[in-house]
């Protein structure tokens, strides 16, 4: 072993000593030091000190946060297990494990922040869903069956239908496509407009409308081929004025909602399938997804409800009272302005709060809970876990009670506090920040 | 130096290295090393990626590995492509013309 070779066996001994040795892991570990020596061997033959020589290797190692994602980080269980630290956020339970944002069994990632897997069953990651093992895949490119799908993603589509619908007398609307990815924005009109664009023109294919009584309106999805798969996309344009409830339901496929101004009550059903809203000012805000992620990002409600079965919430900068659950998946909500409701099955919790307006509730079964709020926020506050530690790291708190898994006092001096924030889970770890 | 978007390289990674392996088995610096010289320096695949592809694309039976007997300076770990990687392969590279021929269509194309 020459000079060289030592150093990087040393300087990446150090930096995988968080991680549990197994035979995967040193085989990584001795590829990555062949690889590195050969490097910097290679610059010093062209002049540089080994010093420098080896800084320049290290450099190529790049962003290691994805492949490491394999390799289990324990030693800070083995602590808790000893010294039940506090600030410790892992959970352990046998194989499985709860990290932050990650839910493992083994080595396996089952959920983070971006993905849920269960193996070939259900994979949901960045926004697609695939369940069967490909057999069912919905993504941005839509929804196939069967694994022959080549040649679909770049299907020509074709505007072959517009439906126009006065909406004056209608308050209560109901959209519903099975299949078809769904993009709602602002109609420029007074009208409710609905774009369908297909791969393949026949009037069987339109959507149809009925009226129910005399406020209802009904729209469905026209016929759809069962052998020749056609390709769609449905644009649906709400007017802003419409002020009452308007509830689309998607089974298999996307909902996008993009740059919408809506007093409407808007529900959304997405089943199986990614649900994305961006820039969006929305009166009372109801979304559903079975199996799907849901991602929000500039979303303006007075109230709003994210229920996800099994699929990642994310949400950024989000305004208004919120009622949070999710079953599998993690949550992470960041700059809110608000309050709310936070109930997390397997996953964790991470909120941060820009301003808050309300009482701030969570709780969860397996997954860590991380709740930032602003530094001078005067409320009166409650952490309680089964098994995990409880920590509170704001400056000035009052304990009326403290131990580890349970803790309770007022932040900043507060006497008589307008809001409360009650944390409770059952195996994870809470910390208020 | 100008260097290629990581944006548009990442989807193709796994097609990069197994077009190496393809013509003969190699590790991990040959491989980045080989891609560094194909491109004259403005691709610099970082180990991180490598690796991350090299265990993906195992993982999916595409390719296969195995540790050589070096005689001079440390062992080295190295893949094969298997069977199913030149399947990969020829798939890739036939969706990749694909994509190619029509992102160039729409960017290009003026109605």
């Amino acid at each position: 072993m020459n000079a060289i070779e030592t150093k990087i066996r040393t300087r990446i001994d150090k930096m995988f000593v968080n991680y549990t040795p197994s035979d995967d892991l040193t085989e990584l570990k001795e590829e990555l030091i062949a690889d590195l020596t050969e490097i910097a061997i290679d610059k010093q033959n062209e002049g540089l000190e080994e010093a420098e020589a080896i800084d320049e290797s290290f450099k190529r190692l790049g962003d290691m946060d994805e492949l490491m994602e394999e390799f289990q980080k324990v030693t800070q269980d083995e602590k808790e297990e000893k010294t039940h630290d506090v600030d410790d956020s892992i959970v352990k339970i046998g194989k499985f494990a709860i990290k932050d944002d990650k839910i493992t069994y083994g080595d396996k990632v089952i959920a983070d922040e971006d993905k849920v897997d269960l193996g070939s069953f259900l994979k949901i990651e960045n926004g697609s869903v695939d369940m069967g093992d490909g057999f069912f895949r919905v993504d941005d490119d839509g929804v196939s069956l069967g694994r022959d799908n080549t040649g679909n993603i770049f299907t020509n589509m074709d505007l072959v239908n517009s439906a126009k619908f006065d909406l004056e007398k209608i308050d209560d609307l109901v959209i519903n496509y099975s299949n078809d990815p769904v993009y709602i924005r602002q109609s420029a009109t007074d009208e409710l407009i609905i774009n369908e664009y297909m791969s393949r023109d026949n009037p069987r294919y339109y959507l149809r409308s009925t009226e129910i009584g005399d406020n209802q309106l009904y729209i469905k999805q026209g016929d759809r081929p069962i052998m020749w798969y056609v390709k769609t996309k449905i644009e649906i344009r709400i007017p802003a004025n419409y002020a009452h409830k308007f509830s689309l339901m998607n089974k298999n496929g996307h909902v996008w909602i993009d740059n919408l101004n809506s007093k409407s009550e808007l529900s959304i059903t997405a089943s199986n399938g990614a649900t994305k809203i961006e820039n969006a000012e929305i009166d009372k805000l109801n979304v559903f997804c079975a199996n799907g992620s849901m991602k929000l990002n500039r979303v303006a409600t007075k109230e709003a409800k994210l229920i996800s079965n099994n699929g990642a919430i994310v949400v950024d900068r989000i305004k208004g009272d919120l009622e949070v659950r999710s079953k599998n998946g993690s949550m992470k909500i960041s700059n809110i302005t608000g309050s709310g409701e936070f109930k997390n099955n397997n996953g964790s919790i991470k909120l941060d709060f820009e301003e808050v307006l309300g009482n701030i509730t969570t709780s969860s079964n397996n997954g860590s809970t991380k709740v930032s709020v602003p530094k001078d926020l005067e409320a009166e506050f409650v952490l309680q876990s089964k098994i995990g530690g409880v920590s509170n790291k704001m400056d000035f708190v009052n304990y009326k009670y403290q131990s580890r898994s349970f803790t309770q006092g007022f932040l900043n001096n507060a006497t008589d506090p307008k809001y409360t924030i009650n944390c409770k889970s059952n195996h994870g770890s809470i910390k208020l920040q | 130096m100008k260097s290629i978007s990581k944006d548009i390289i990442r989807g193709n990674t796994e097609m990069i290295i197994l077009s190496i392996l393809n013509q003969g088995d190699s590790y991990g610096y040959q491989v980045s090393k080989t891609v560094q010289e194909l491109t004259d320096g403005q691709y610099e695949l970082n180990e991180a990626t490598l690796y991350t592809v090299f265990r993906r694309l195992e993982k999916n039976d595409a390719i296969q590995s195995y540790w050589g007997d070096e005689s001079l300076g440390s062992r080295r770990k190295y893949y094969k492509i298997t069977q199913k990687g030149i399947e990969q392969l020829d798939a890739n590279l036939i969706e990749w013309d694909y994509a190619k021929k029509i992102i160039d269509q729409i960017i290009k194309g003026r109605l």
